[in-house]
């Protein structure tokens, strides 16, 4: 049964009314789309990335909490600047082209098969090439965490007014 | 406090005013509020939002990067040769990085200040200072960090270095009732910080100042050596694009968009070019963290975010000082891949974390790109990449003889460290390109002086080449400062401020 903290919206995720959904404050200047700036290629390989990265010894990680990745992912990158935007475009082709070799499969990364997306990414990380990924990896355990049932299953403890204690 | 949102604004903005201030941070609020008072139309202009506290305080921090920081928190600092690439933290948001700061606040060190006396910059000394730093002070409560605020992670770390064998001494922070959500970089539930966007703005729009949020300054306006005005966009566009023109005639104009971005709108208004100087001597404070797991829970996010520092090892130009940071960005920094990866984020709440920053030397540049944003490179000195070592030694020592079993340092690539493999590490072999590194200070790419060929303004922060043109924020700083320069930002525009409220603009 559910308890009554459980069916509270959780603190970390709590969003004030301005910035409910189709309320965004602007973006940077120059920003014209809200959401779409970074490529559909670029986000399918992120997305495919945090599918692996956060995969647990039992299974895949659930689908809610990576569409809840996906839509952060593409509105932060919406308010990036340009520059920002491509460095990480830049990284996720790194991972869509180069992680599929080592496991010796052809790209795209996404395409791969989880088990072996988890391989790919555990052979790049501990090449020099994994450096590539910090950045790619970073933004996404942010997004990651925020959700309430990853902050919830990874220990951290919200107490009052979403102190964390 | 009515900030006037260019966003909700239709169409063109024209605007006169008497002093127009572009930039609403540290240095620009103080400036407002000070010519305000002293009876001066002041218009403020923000490029970014306005975000009350109240909901910068409920924003996750992946909402506060995206809403208060500027490029969502990924500007990047280019390193040349060995120099490792920073991350440079900024805000864009009324009240600008004065929002996101962690509150700490320590005056200009007696050698640095010494440093600018021999540069010929006379009036700073302490003694001349004293008043501006008084006033300051007390109208942003700066009030010393108790020894009981500080969190478990920084006792540890307080608790290792009496064992090597130097001491942590209290910050001194900007706060008002501080009870240490540890959140300040992404905002304070409880209002405790005493941004400029919760003292000086308010206090200048009592006194008649204008506020405006969404205003994008694209150039000043100069006719015949004198600055009169600035134009650019109101970004009220779809989304917040750039949308109607945006000019304000003004009989001053001062700058105060920080040490990125104040010399680019420089360099676009043509300024700067017979000293060549606006835009260099670039200097990031480079920062890393160490990390280091206990057995214990340490949970260093219940206490103040910055309470402690150290000073002893300023003769190799490094300063230690606390940090900490929410779970969410504590989890972005673990390695592996699922499970392991999943083992190691179930740790976070074993894991102190202790900052190292270098007193560094100017070695960036900030050049214009092609777009609106600035292209910034950096070139570590030997000495500073000499240092980098030593301070990662230090701090995982320190981390050890507290009993931490395991020490994480910022190197691209390397894994958690057992004692026995950190004590066995070389870190000298090291390069500093591997270093994870970040800024949150950038200063002097507009620096003061007292000789029109090598500096961009004098020590009034009055442009050399135009008259009416003044920079009042972090650029203005002549050599890097070794530690947080809130204070000294907000000090020198206050002594700015009260020099230029001596004339009223022709």
């Amino acid at each position: 049964m559910a308890s009554d903290a459980d069916e509270q919206p959780h603190p970390l995720v709590a969003l004030p009314s301005i910035l409910a959904r189709g309320n965004r404050l602007p973006g940077p200047a120059g920003e014209r789309r809200p959401t779409g700036a970074f490529s559909a290629r670029s986000t399918r390989t992120m997305t495919a990335m945090a599918e692996a990265l956060f995969a647990s010894d039992d299974g895949p990680c659930p689908p809610d909490r990576i569409a809840y990745v996906e839509r952060e992912l593409k509105d932060l990158m919406s308010r990036a600047a340009p520059r920002g935007r491509f460095m990480f475009s830049l990284g996720a082709f790194a991972v869509s082209v180069i992680a599929p070799l080592l496991v010796w499969r052809l790209p795209p990364f996404a395409r791969m098969p989880l088990p072996l997306r988890i391989e790919a990414l555990r052979r790049m990380e501990a090449r020099p090439i994994g450096a590539a990924l910090i950045a790619l990896r970073a933004i996404l355990c942010l997004l990651y965490y925020e959700h309430p049932d990853a902050a919830r299953e990874a220990g951290i403890r919200v107490g009052a007014k979403g102190r964390i204690e | 406090m009515t900030v006037e949102h260019g966003r909700s604004h239709e169409g063109d903005l024209d605007l006169d005013t008497e002093v127009v201030v572009v930039g609403s941070g540290a240095g620009g609020a103080v400036v407002a509020c000070h010519l305000a008072e002293a009876g001066m139309d002041v218009l403020v202009l923000e490029e970014g939002g306005h975000v009350r506290p109240e909901e910068h305080a409920r924003m996750r921090p992946s909402e506060s990067l995206r809403h208060m920081w500027r490029d969502a928190g990924f500007t990047l600092a280019y390193g040349l040769g060995a120099s490792p690439m920073i991350n440079v933290m900024m805000g864009r948001c009324v009240g600008g990085s004065s929002a996101l700061t962690g509150g700490v606040c320590f005056r200009i060190p007696e050698a640095v200040l010494a440093d600018w006396r021999k540069l010929g910059l006379g009036a700073f000394d302490p003694t001349q200072l004293e008043p501006f730093y008084a006033e300051v002070e007390k109208n942003v409560n700066v009030v010393e960090v108790p020894a009981s605020a500080r969190s478990r992670s920084t006792q540890l770390f307080a608790e290792g270095a009496e064992k090597v064998g130097y001491s942590l001494k209290n910050m001194r922070r900007n706060t008002k009732d501080c009870v240490g959500w540890a959140t300040c970089n992404f905002g304070c539930p409880e209002g405790a910080k005493m941004s400029v966007d919760i003292s000086y703005l308010p206090r200048a729009m009592k006194a008649g100042a204008r506020v405006m949020s969404d205003c994008l300054v694209e150039r000043v306006r100069i006719e015949g050596g004198r600055a009169v005005g600035v134009e650019g966009r109101v970004l009220n566009g779809p989304n917040g694009a750039p949308g109607g023109r945006l000019v304000v005639r003004a009989r001053r104009v001062v700058l105060a968009c920080g040490a990125l971005y104040t010399p680019l709108l420089m360099k676009k208004s043509g300024v700067g070019r017979k000293s060549g100087q606006v835009g260099r001597n670039l200097t990031l404070h480079p920062a890393f963290r160490i990390m280091a797991r206990f057995e214990e829970r340490v949970a260093g996010w219940n206490g103040a975010l910055q309470s402690a520092f150290s000073s002893d090892y300023e003769s190799d130009g490094i300063q230690l000082n606390s940090v900490f940071v929410p779970p969410a960005v504590l989890a972005a920094t673990q390695p592996g891949i699922a499970g392991d990866h999943r083992r190691r984020a179930s740790q976070l709440e074993n894991l102190a974390i202790f900052g190292a920053n270098l007193h560094d030397e100017g070695g960036g540049v900030v050049r214009r790109g092609l777009g609106r944003e600035p292209i910034v490179t950096y070139r570590m000195a030997k000495k500073d990449a000499a240092a980098i070592p030593k301070a990662l030694r230090i701090a995982g020592e320190t981390f050890l003889a507290a009993g931490a079993k395991e020490i994480f340092l910022p190197v691209l690539g390397l894994e958690g460290k057992s004692p026995d493999e950190f004590r066995a590490l070389d870190l000298e072999s090291v390069s500093p390109k591997r270093l994870e590194c970040t800024s949150q200070h950038p200063l002097g790419t507009c620096r003061m002086g007292v000789d029109a060929s090598s500096s961009v303004v004098d020590d009034h922060g009055k442009a050399w080449e135009v008259d009416e043109l003044f920079v009042t924020d972090g650029s203005t700083v002549p050599t890097s400062l070794g530690v947080n320069p809130q204070l000294a930002i907000m000090t020198l525009a206050t002594r700015f401020a009260h020099l230029m409220a001596e004339h009223r603009p022709r």
